[in-house]
């Protein structure tokens, strides 16, 4: 290697570990579909770094710090935008499907999936390479995505059969279905892997599914159209968006009830907690609501791109700086 | 070539029918809002009734419910110049002067799954701010609409709605 060629990448590298070092705090990377491109919202100064470029239309979300990137899904542009967490920027597009929505990484970082809405199945990718690996037969109308704490098994969200898909990512097969609440949509597991939530948009509640029984054993009312879902820290608390119901309710997990009902934005989606802050995310208004996740007060609001939606895990928290 | 253009047939059925049950178009908003020099309560007198949108939204003929006011109640309104448009009232409260309803189609708007929700707040200097929202999807719900029946004509009739109702709305209660 040239000594002029080195020097220049060892200041690129300098650089590029500078300015990642320079933010500590939490980033949100929230995609705005009517905009396409997705902010990046500095928590701890409550400003947009940056509007990056997403496809047409991105919905979907999922930051993955194993894999060290965030993949964003674009319906209208049948595409998966790939942002690099260390950089921040857009590093690679991906062509899937017909309409991707859902989308995830194992927890492991190496797979990526997504779910094409209008071709009934889940796409696999490497998530290091973006090459595809294969495709899931899955039900109708796939939507929400996650998968399990050791990364082999996958559920989704089958909106149009009131069922949850079980995924074994080995066998790349869909092994079995899981009847929930009607018209599911988004889902989420609890950290430990042992409790999935399904939202059911139209019977607006919550089917708590036992992960080793696979079966719903409990379903918990919430407000109008539930749509997002995240949980706190520790685990104790689910905090459910209400899209017709401009409310976020909040989920005691272990008791699995409803223990209050915040007012929140206008047609809330998206949702992430970090800390003592509940984020919810506005489409209606562009901005993001920013909350005291203990007592839901209002701390104020973030400004977005437009018809913002944050479908999926959108919070990247770097490691602190060496 | 009867059998491949029977095959095409088929396929443009199937496809049709794939996207049909999915809303492959991507949900549209309108925004829109005024400041009426009149009290909050005065506005939401106006507004806050379900049962007198003929009172004041200039495109309305006449309207009728099957419950007043009460969340369920189904209005029909007959548009002046032809034309229904169908709506549920979904929540009301008038302590916090708001409400939502829906409409599961358009009617004789280039809408689906059209719901709208409006709301009465105090301005400045006693005036009222009213702010009327709307979420929907264009007429069309397969790929490739036809003009009138795409994104901007949704757009366009739901923003002309609002926009026309509430300069109606001003011009009532400043009078």
């Amino acid at each position: 290697m040239k000594p002029s060629l080195f020097a220049g990448l060892l200041a690129l590298m300098c650089g590029a570990l500078t300015s990642a070092a320079a933010l500590a705090g939490p980033l949100a990377y929230i995609t705005n579909q009517g905009s396409h491109d997705v902010s990046v919202v500095d928590l701890e100064t409550s400003r947009v770094i940056a509007a990056l470029p997403a496809g047409k239309s991105p919905a979907g979300v999922w930051v993955s710090e194993a894999a060290g990137k965030a993949f964003i899904s674009s319906p209208d542009s049948a595409s998966i935008t790939v942002i690099d967490l260390a950089t921040r920027r857009v590093t690679g597009s991906i062509p899937a499907g017909k309409s991707p929505v859902g989308i995830t990484v194992t927890p492991d970082g190496r797979r990526l999936l997504v779910a094409d809405w209008f071709s009934h199945r889940v796409l696999v990718f490497d998530a290091a390479t973006h090459a595809a690996l294969g495709e899931i037969a899955v039900g109708n109308a796939p939507a929400g995505l996650v998968a399990s704490p050791d990364s082999r098994t996958a559920w989704v969200a089958n909106r149009d059969d009131n069922a949850v898909g079980v995924l074994d990512l080995a066998q790349m097969k869909q092994v079995s279905t899981i009847a929930v609440g009607n018209h599911p949509f988004a889902l989420e597991l609890s950290a430990d892997g042992r409790t999935l939530y399904a939202l059911n948009v139209w019977s607006n509640d919550v089917s708590v599914v036992d992960v080793a029984q696979q079966r719903s054993v409990a379903t918990l009312p919430v407000g109008k159209g539930p749509y997002g879902i995240a949980f706190s820290d520790d685990g104790a608390r689910a905090y459910v968006t209400n899209q017709q119901g401009d409310s976020v309710s909040v989920i005691d997990t272990a008791q699995r009830q409803v223990i209050a009902t915040w007012p929140s934005v206008v047609y809330p989606e998206g949702v992430a907690v970090t800390g003592n802050t509940l984020l919810v995310v506005s489409w209606m208004d562009d901005l993001v609501g920013v909350f005291d996740a203990q007592t839901g007060a209002a701390r104020g609001t973030i400004d977005l791109g437009r018809n913002p939606r944050g479908f999926g895990r959108f919070i990247h928290r770097p490691a602190p700086a060496h | 070539m009867r059998a491949v253009s029977a095959f095409i047939i088929m396929l443009a059925a199937s496809l049709a029918a794939t996207f049909a049950h999915a809303h492959g178009p991507t949900r549209q908003k309108a925004f829109e809002s005024i400041t009426i020099k009149a009290s909050p309560e005065a506005v939401w007198d106006k507004v806050g009734d379900f049962t007198k949108l003929h009172g004041w939204h200039p495109a309305v003929e006449s309207s009728s419910t099957t419950n007043r006011s009460e969340v369920g109640s189904v209005r029909t309104l007959n548009l002046k110049g032809g034309g229904q448009v169908i709506e549920t009232l979904e929540s009301i409260d008038p302590a916090a002067k708001k409400f939502s309803y829906r409409a599961k189609d358009g009617g004789a708007l280039p809408v689906t799954n059209y719901s709208s929700n409006m709301t009465v707040k105090a301005g400045e200097g006693g005036t009222t701010v009213v702010e009327w929202r709307g979420a929907f999807y264009r007429k069309y719900m397969n790929n490739d609409p036809p003009k009138g029946e795409d994104d901007d004509a949704a757009l366009s009739a739901i923003t002309g709605v609002y926009k026309s109702g509430l300069e109606n709305l001003k011009a009532v209660l400043e009078k």
